[in-house]
């Protein structure tokens, strides 16, 4: 019993953050039509970002949280300026490209910036471990939940209570008459890279603490969270949420149980046999109530 | 039909990308006169902000040999020089190259490739050039001679082979330990570590509660760790980071029991990775450990080294510092800078501390080129520290396939 | 209020517009009649920018040619486009909040509430998806978009296109109490609903203006029959 409680926790913990960053693919994706692909690079460089102001700067956790978030949004803007803004009239997919280009890039940035060897990012609530059901839970996954949880409700509150977020839902239903309305698509693109930023960069913030960072660290989160967003329909903030949490679940609890040491590639083979039997993802029609 | 721009955008943004591949191959710095009477040495490693994987360790080993070669007065009386070029562990085509340029200088021998992937790439451009290259890698069965390594390469560092067989004679025999637990990631590292541990938990009769292997970038071992309850200790071959996610969740489970890893250990304590009760029981198997040795010689490198660089020595540095003596001693007995000379010295010198190395007791080529067969066992403490509280002696291994 | 000189529209080698000229007065109505393929919906897609045309046009003084399609319809040139194109994740109230982005600083004649009052069916679905909507709310909100971005002038593309004859006559009535103050710009096919809501009128052939006038004038004429039937 306290194995699956162990278990159970930690796939929430993972489906907690992978919610984000699949967030992020949504956000962008509904204000832009692409799907972008620096999203793991950007999570590797909240992560990074987030050990410079903490442990470099020595700045207190909530003042170092927030820079960190302050500067992947001035990054959000500056990649969409250099990698999305002069090639949005081309085809999505060479404005795709463009984001695998400017992933790529940095990466090579992080790489210079930071070296080779990984780092370590102290959790804000240190190794306090809270038991539950005699399962050993560590505090940090609490915290990944309880913060992502506010996130998402955010994010949430953004899609449905302003004008931002029916602008999104708007564009990703008919941008031709979304810019009949007047709205201003580059702003809406600019605002969508500059929150897709800061979804991964409190993504990477918040999953840094449990292991270790380096060059790699957001790519495979980038993958799954990925799988999630397709699974979710990709237009369903409710979609995503719902199969973020499926995916965590899923490797944890069949991994746990059955495929210890290759529960990571469950996320994809969902994805595939998902994608076999509904191409337009599992939550397609949730859309409408975004 | 396109506008211009975008195209004009698009093409800049690829050729910032083949730009910037281009650059992680450019020319390292020729440091270093030519006189034509000095012994010329050639280095295959990058440095710092080279590229992201550039560390600087192993230049600033070897060039503290160097120096303390030519002030003593250089190798048969001619002055040591050495050209630098840059050649990625990540990319073995590029590392090839990079040799093809270091041979246009004629060195006597190369230091370096850092990955034993390297060598074997780059095995038919060494058989050609006939000069040899010391490698800096723990050596797998690939790169062994008889498989797929060349007549000119040799690997400093022992073999995964013998760092498993130590790790499992430590644990077994040092520690008693009776019930190990095997982990390691699921890949050619961690799986070919795996399989050597468990040959050699059966040639010293204990047994493994379990195997479990996992992804090299898992964030969370929740699965794997449970599964390593009832050991009363754990082998642990990955990189760093899920390493580190290890200790942690050995700690927020309760579990006591020793680690033991491979090369990934310092580099663990060092950055900080893990800290404090996540390593109070944990133990690295390792060709050279200069942080906690009570090697006299070893204690001096890592002095001078850290008067010089103001950084502590790592074993990395220790090690290209050796590789650099063995190539001396190599030159020295050839009594010639013609790599094939070298090479064939190579193959029969016995390289002993008073010689000028400090990560072994002796270096001596074995069929496989493997040229160390000691392996230190480092313990780490809770504040970061680290001692070498074994020193094991492991087989040399015949040429494969022998 | 609005004035077209000289527009022209090429799809390809297709010549969709050929050098159609108009103005609309303040409060005045316009219906751009003719088949199928006259091209009337071209006109009003070059006018907001989704298609690239050449030719100018003057929206209340204002050289509005090369502004793309956001900033024509921030400058009160708006338009309401065939199929209505209702929002479907969003809901009514929603849909019609997406109107005023395009106000700007603008007085507008309509808030939301006037909508409602203009369209009352609408009032009771507030919360319903655009998406569930049937053809004739789909205009009603539509319209009420429209008006909610403050018009200088308003180009309804089709209307009545696929409504019933009691819709049809809901959505007409609403037009023209709406053309009281709002320069409107209707496409129609049906002359009679057309020439209700307008006051004058101009009727395209392939592309061109073969007659212009009053509405009543212009449904009198035999051009006018005889162009919709060369369709």
């Amino acid at each position: 019993m306290d194995k699956f409680i162990a278990l159970t926790a930690s796939g929430i913990a993972y489906g907690a953050v992978l919610t984000l960053v699949a967030l992020g693919f949504l956000v962008l994706y509904n204000a832009t039509g692409i799907v972008n692909f620096a999203n793991g690079d950007l999570v590797t460089l909240g992560a990074y970002v987030g050990i410079w102001t903490t442990v470099d700067l020595g700045l207190p956790t909530i003042p170092s949280f927030l820079v960190t978030l302050a500067l992947m949004a001035v990054v959000g803007l500056v990649l969409e300026a250099l990698a999305y803004e002069p090639l949005r009239n081309q085809p999505a997919l060479v404005a795709v490209m463009g984001t695998l280009a400017a992933a790529i890039i940095l990466r090579g940035v992080i790489g210079i910036w930071q070296g080779s060897t990984p780092r370590a990012l102290p959790s804000p609530v240190g190794d306090a471990v809270v038991h539950i059901g005699g399962a050993p839970i560590a505090g940090h996954r609490i915290l990944i939940v309880v913060v992502s949880g506010i996130a998402v409700c955010l994010v949430g509150l953004l899609f449905t209570r302003t004008s931002f977020g029916r602008q999104l839902r708007a564009l990703a239903d008919d941008p031709t008459t979304t810019r009949l309305m007047g709205v201003r698509v580059r702003a809406a693109a600019r605002i969508s890279f500059v929150a897709s930023a800061v979804l991964a960069g409190l993504g990477g913030l918040l999953i840094a603490p449990i292991g270790a960072v380096d060059l790699t660290f957001g790519f495979n989160l980038m993958i799954t969270a990925f799988a999630a967003a397709i699974l979710g329909g990709f237009g369903s903030l409710r979609g995503v949420v719902i199969a973020s949490f499926v995916i965590g679940l899923l490797q944890a609890l069949v991994g746990g149980y059955f495929l210890v040491g290759y529960s990571s590639v469950l996320g994809a083979v969902l994805l595939l046999a998902v994608l076999a039997v509904r191409p337009s993802g599992l939550f397609s029609m949730e859309r409408s109530r975004l | 039909m396109f506008t211009s721009r975008p195209l004009i955008a698009a093409s800049a943004a690829t050729a910032a990308v083949i730009l910037l591949a281009a650059c992680s191959g450019a020319d390292g710095s020729d440091e270093g006169s030519k006189a034509q009477d000095d012994v010329r040495l050639a280095f295959l490693w990058e440095i710092e902000g080279e590229s992201p994987v550039g560390l600087s360790d192993f230049q600033n080993g070897a060039d503290l040999a160097i120096d303390e070669i030519n002030e003593a007065g250089g190798i048969d009386g001619r002055q040591v020089t050495y050209t630098r070029v840059p050649a990625s562990p990540l990319d073995p085509q590029a590392s090839t190259a990079a040799f093809l340029k270091a041979t246009n200088d004629e060195p006597a021998a190369m230091v370096g490739f850092l990955a034993s992937g390297q060598a074997v790439a780059a095995k038919s451009a060494l058989d050609r050039a006939q000069i040899p290259v010391i490698g800096i890698y723990e050596a797998d069965d690939a790169v062994r001679f008889g498989n797929q390594g060349s007549e000119f390469s040799w690997a400093l560092n022992g073999s995964g082979q013998g760092t498993s067989l130590a790790a499992v004679e430590f644990m077994t025999e040092d520690l008693g330990l009776t019930s190990l637990g095997l982990m390691g990631t699921n890949e050619a590292f961690g799986l070919g570590q795996i399989e050597s541990s468990e040959a050699a938990l059966d040639e010293l009769g204990a047994t493994s509660v379990g195997t479990v292997t996992y992804d090299p970038t898992a964030t969370d071992l929740t699965q794997q760790v449970l599964a390593m309850k009832d050991a009363d200790g754990v082998l642990n071959w990955g990189y760093p980071n899920p390493l580190a996610v290890q200790l942690k969740q050995f700690v927020e489970n309760g579990l006591t029991i020793p680690t033991m890893t491979g090369a990934s250990g310092p580099i663990v304590v060092n950055a900080g990775l893990a800290t404090g009760k996540a390593i109070a029981n944990f133990y690295s198997a390792l060709p050279c450990n200069p942080g906690g040795t009570e090697s006299a010689a070893l204690q001096d490198f890592a002095a001078a080294y850290q008067e010089k660089y103001d950084a502590s020595a790592t074993n990395l540095a220790a090690q290209a510092y050796d590789a650099v003596y063995v190539a001396k001693k190599a030159i020295e007995e050839a009594g010639s800078d013609a790599g094939a000379d070298v090479n064939e010295a190579l193959a029969e010198i016995s390289v002993a501390p008073e010689d000028g190395i400090v990560c072994s007791s002796g270096y001596q080529a074995d069929g496989s080129h493997i040229l160390n067969h000691e392996v230190n066992i480092a313990r780490f403490h809770a504040d970061g520290s680290s001692e070498t509280v074994s020193t094991i002696q492991v087989p040399e291994l015949p040429v494969a396939g022998e | 209020m609005l004035r077209v000189d000289s527009l022209e529209v090429h799809y390809g080698s297709t010549h969709a517009v050929r050098g159609v000229s108009f103005e609309l007065a303040e409060a005045g109505s316009l219906a751009l009649l003719g088949a199928n393929g006259a091209g009337k919906s071209s006109v009003l897609s070059a006018l907001s920018r989704l298609v690239p045309s050449t030719g100018q046009v003057h929206l209340a003084g204002e050289d509005i040619t090369r502004l793309p399609a956001e900033r024509v319809t921030r400058a009160g040139l708006i338009h309401v486009p065939e199929g209505r194109r209702v929002f479907p994740s969003l809901s009514v109230h929603e849909n019609l909040l997406m109107g005023l982005i395009a106000r700007g600083s603008r007085s507008a004649e309509y808030a939301i509430d006037d909508v409602y009052d203009l369209f009352p069916p609408l009032r009771p679905l507030r919360r319903r998806s655009g998406y569930a909507l049937s053809g004739g709310e789909a205009q009603m909100v539509a319209v009420g978009r429209g008006l909610l971005g403050a018009p200088n002038v308003m180009m309804v593309d089709e209307p009545s296109l696929g409504l019933s004859p009691l819709m049809t006559e809901t959505v007409a009535e609403a037009l023209i109490t709406v053309s009281a103050r709002t320069s409107l710009v209707v496409v129609e096919q049906n002359l009679q609903v057309a020439t209700r809501i307008c006051s004058d009128a101009i009727v395209l052939r392939a592309g061109e203006v073969v007659l212009r006038g009053s509405s009543a004038d212009v449904l009198g004429s035999e051009d006018v029959v005889s162009s919709y039937l060369s369709a």
